[in-house]
């Protein structure tokens, strides 16, 4: 993980660093932070779940997808459980193709959801560890970054809502990371587009526009440096940053494509409406990040997205230090903390931004602050690492002054062990100070948030119910749609789905006929239908074009699903088949293949040389 | 002595393997190894240590198969008895959706299922009974047809989505 192989910036070697060169070292140290920051999350039994009504929706979502790969072996595209029966994939907030959804489908929704909790927190401090790293921080100063970010305030929100798709967020500093190192390296521009594909599979409506704001002002950075010729001879054409982004991006969108096509056709079809006027004090919005909950004297918002009071000092000592890479990091963040004010003036950057397509439709900018919090932290590494070196240089000075070297002698390394061990425990001391100031703050306390009983399993056939929308996750556990719902983007349902039916498929008004069910799955119906003269068959769901049947027509009843049958007795099988989804598949399957392949080939000599030198051989023993 | 303190100090401060000796290099890589096998095991028995508290709890019990007199694992008499006292909640809870969100009928509908949760919360804890079982009464109210406080069904129906623009 050399940064010098593919960066021109060699990164300062200091004593600390060997502290937490093996990965994992520093996955012991995440677990151990996560343990403190999530105690709710651990130790509180996985099957009560939060009180918040945003948790039941979404627990509801991730059951249906869950239920509909494990136990019915489809693509979870259509959900027949909320409203009537609504997309699934294509929903905005579906997470079930992203690869942390594999722990809801391996552990179950419930437990799954916790375990992606812990994940992604453990994500987003090594991301945000390596990217620090990869800006010349030291160890001690990109472990606090990692620690900071990924505890800050708003994921205690996303808890509390249920949000755990959008947990995401600690995908942002690896598609940061992955622009910056795809500059010069081919495999982390593969990487930059599964990071930056997984935000789009992993669901949520605020994370891949905020993350685009960042890759956009990331790549005038890079491009700027280009022009200025920064590196010297090593130097990169002025357009290779876009370039890189454009790469990452195409990539992305093929990984995603099994998402995006849907998707797209989704968004372009139905309306996401927004109609209201967000705004915040640039107080409110500093109260936000630098004071915790306990300070809500400052303002009733004080600690949403709270990164730690002295990360937001060490932020300010790396500008006093006039360091430029702490200069980049505050600029970035200055940017976000600037649109999360929100529509504050007629003049004001959000004002704009929101009249772009996608940002359009976004509501409460202050959401912003995470990616803020993010770039804060990072400047806070940045200070903290130019204390730690001019910690060293004075200690260096006292050093040779009170010990100076015989002239016959080379000098002992034993100084500048005892020097970077002091430095080091030092700049230890106000990192654990610093995190334990955000871990504490933001930490999830035991019984605060999951106070409510799971869902208990009954199964006797899906039936829809008049349901309760307030109380989702109930439904598909025990057999039910719910009609009572809620989307943000304008689905289409219709009036007549009901909830009091004897049976969920018959005979329309006026058709002589019998309709027995032989089979049911989310995607796929199959009955035994005698008419006595042609007739029309109805499905107690939502119609949409995409369902189809082997036998006469589908079409819209009243907004229902109708099949009209000839007369006679038949099989029908009705199978909901959106070729957007099925196209999307493939391109995702085979753009996954391409980049194993590429693993494959890359990884192959690095392992082979590996066991050369544990063997002791090398290129030139072996020919001897 | 000394020579074996500066080779830890080179390598503790991260001397590139280009300019060590094979042996040096070997020895680096091995010890590099052993720590990160170390390191790999001690990781993996902290997440053992961290997450077994989650799986060592027990999945809510399913609802109990139904016998002569008894449903969801509850009486014939106290299931009427819940869905009668919700079903008389309702028409003010479609009272108070209407009167908060005049001219809006999705988002009047969904305020009665606000107040129809908060109901259900109360028969759960009147009856002792869980949130699951009381939604499956109201179901199976709704679904048999069982008269409201007028005499008259619940409707089963509920109104089309209409998000409102702003909340």
């Amino acid at each position: 993980m050399s940064a010098a192989m593919d960066d021109p910036r060699t990164p300062t070697k200091r004593f600390g660093d060997r502290f937490l060169e093996v990965l994992w070292i520093r996955v012991v140290l995440w677990l151990t932070v996560s343990a403190a920051f999530l105690p709710g999350v651990l130790l509180d039994n996985p099957n009560l779940i939060a009180s918040y009504h945003d948790e039941h929706n979404v627990i509801m979502h991730e059951e249906v997808a869950r239920r509909t790969m494990a136990e019915f072996h489809e693509v979870p595209a259509w959900n027949p459980y909320f409203c009537g029966g609504i997309v699934g994939l294509s929903n905005a907030p579906d997470a079930s193709m992203a690869p942390d959804f594999l722990f809801r489908l391996f552990f179950g929704t419930n437990l799954g959801r916790r375990l992606t909790i812990l994940f992604f927190v453990i994500l987003g401090m090594e991301g945000t560890f390596r990217y620090a790293r990869k800006h010349d921080a030291s160890v001690i100063a990109s472990a606090l970054a990692g620690i900071a970010f990924a505890t800050s305030g708003h994921f205690m929100s996303l808890l509390i809502w249920g949000w755990v798709f959008m947990f995401n967020y600690n995908v942002v500093p690896w598609v940061a990371l992955a622009f910056e190192k795809g500059l010069r390296s081919k495999s982390w521009r593969y990487l930059g587009s599964f990071f930056l594909g997984w935000l789009v599979l992993g669901g949520g409506t605020y994370v891949i526009p905020y993350t685009g704001i960042m890759l956009f002002m990331l790549l005038l950075f890079e491009t700027i440096r280009a022009i200025r010729k920064d590196d010297g001879e090593q130097s990169l054409p002025w357009h290779r940053p876009l370039l890189t982004l454009v790469k990452i991006g195409a990539g992305a969108l093929l990984f995603a494509a099994v998402r995006v096509l849907p998707l797209v056709n989704l968004l372009s079809s139905h309306s996401r409406p927004v109609d209201q006027v967000d705004k915040d004090s640039p107080m409110a919005v500093l109260a936000m990040l630098a004071f915790s909950r306990a300070d809500k004297a400052w303002h009733n918002s004080a600690g949403e997205f709270y990164v730690g009071m002295w990360v937001v000092l060490l932020a300010l000592v790396g500008l006093l230090f006039a360091d430029k890479k702490a200069a980049k990091f505050a600029l970035v963040a200055l940017v976000f903390a600037t649109f999360a004010c929100g529509e504050i003036a007629p003049f004001a950057p959000y004002v704009y931004l929101h009249k772009l397509p996608v940002y359009s439709q976004l509501r409460f900018p202050s959401r912003m602050l995470v990616v803020a919090g993010l770039f804060v932290a990072l400047a806070g590494a940045r200070g903290l690492t130019r204390l730690e070196d001019a910690l060293t240089q004075l200690a260096r000075a006292a050093a040779a002054r009170l010990f100076p070297p015989k002239a016959e002698e080379s000098p002992s390394p034993f100084p500048p062990l005892v020097i970077g061990f002091v430095t080091t425990a030092a700049a230890a001391v106000v990192a654990f100070h610093a995190a334990s100031d955000a871990v504490s703050s933001n930490a999830i306390a035991e019984k605060s948030i999951y106070t409510m009983e799971a869902p208990q399993e009954h199964h006797d056939g899906f039936k829809q119910a008049r349901g309760n929308r307030w109380d989702a996750h109930i439904w598909s556990f025990i057999d039910r749609g719910s009609l009572h719902c809620f989307e943000e983007h304008k689905l289409f349902t219709s009036p007549y789905v009901s909830g009091d039916l004897a049976q969920e498929e018959y005979p329309a008004e006026g058709s002589h006929a019998t309709v027995e069910r032989l089979s049911w799955s989310p995607h796929r119906i199959q009955l035994r239908v005698k008419a006595e003269e042609d007739a029309t068959i109805l499905v107690n769901q939502n119609h949409s074009p995409y369902w189809k049947s082997d036998v006469g027509t589908v079409v819209s009843n009243g907004g229902l699903i109708g099949v009209k049958v000839p007369k006679g007795e038949h099989v029908v099988t009705l199978s909901y088949r959106d070729w957007h989804i099925a196209v999307g598949a493939l391109i995702s399957l085979g753009t996954l293949m391409v980049a194993a392949r590429f693993a494959f080939r890359r990884a192959r000599p690095k392992v082979l040389a590996f066991f050369r030198v544990f063997r002791g051989k090398t290129s030139s023993t072996e020919q001897a | 002595m000394r020579e074996r303190a500066e080779q830890i100090a080179a390598w503790w401060m991260g001397e590139s393997a280009s300019s060590v000796s094979m042996s040096r290099l070997r020895r680096s890589v091995m010890i590099r190894t052993a720590v990160t096998l170390v390191a790999f095991a001690f990781a993996c028995s902290v997440t053992m240590r961290t997450v077994r508290p989650l799986f060592a709890k027990k999945a809510p019990k399913p609802i109990p198969a139904d016998t002569d007199g008894s449903r969801f694992g509850v009486a014939d008499s106290v299931r009427h008895a819940v869905f009668d006292e919700i079903a008389a909640a309702e028409p003010s809870a479609i009272a108070n959706g209407k009167s908060s969100f005049p001219g809006m009928p999705w988002s009047a509908e969904d305020h009665r299922g606000a107040f129809e949760r908060q109901t259900v919360a109360a028969q759960m804890r009147k009856h002792h009974l869980s949130m699951t079982q009381v939604y499956l009464i109201l179901d199976e109210g709704i679904r048999n047809h069982w008269p409201g406080p007028n005499g008259q069904p619940l409707n089963p129906h509920t109104v089309p989505l209409e998000p409102r623009r702003k909340y």
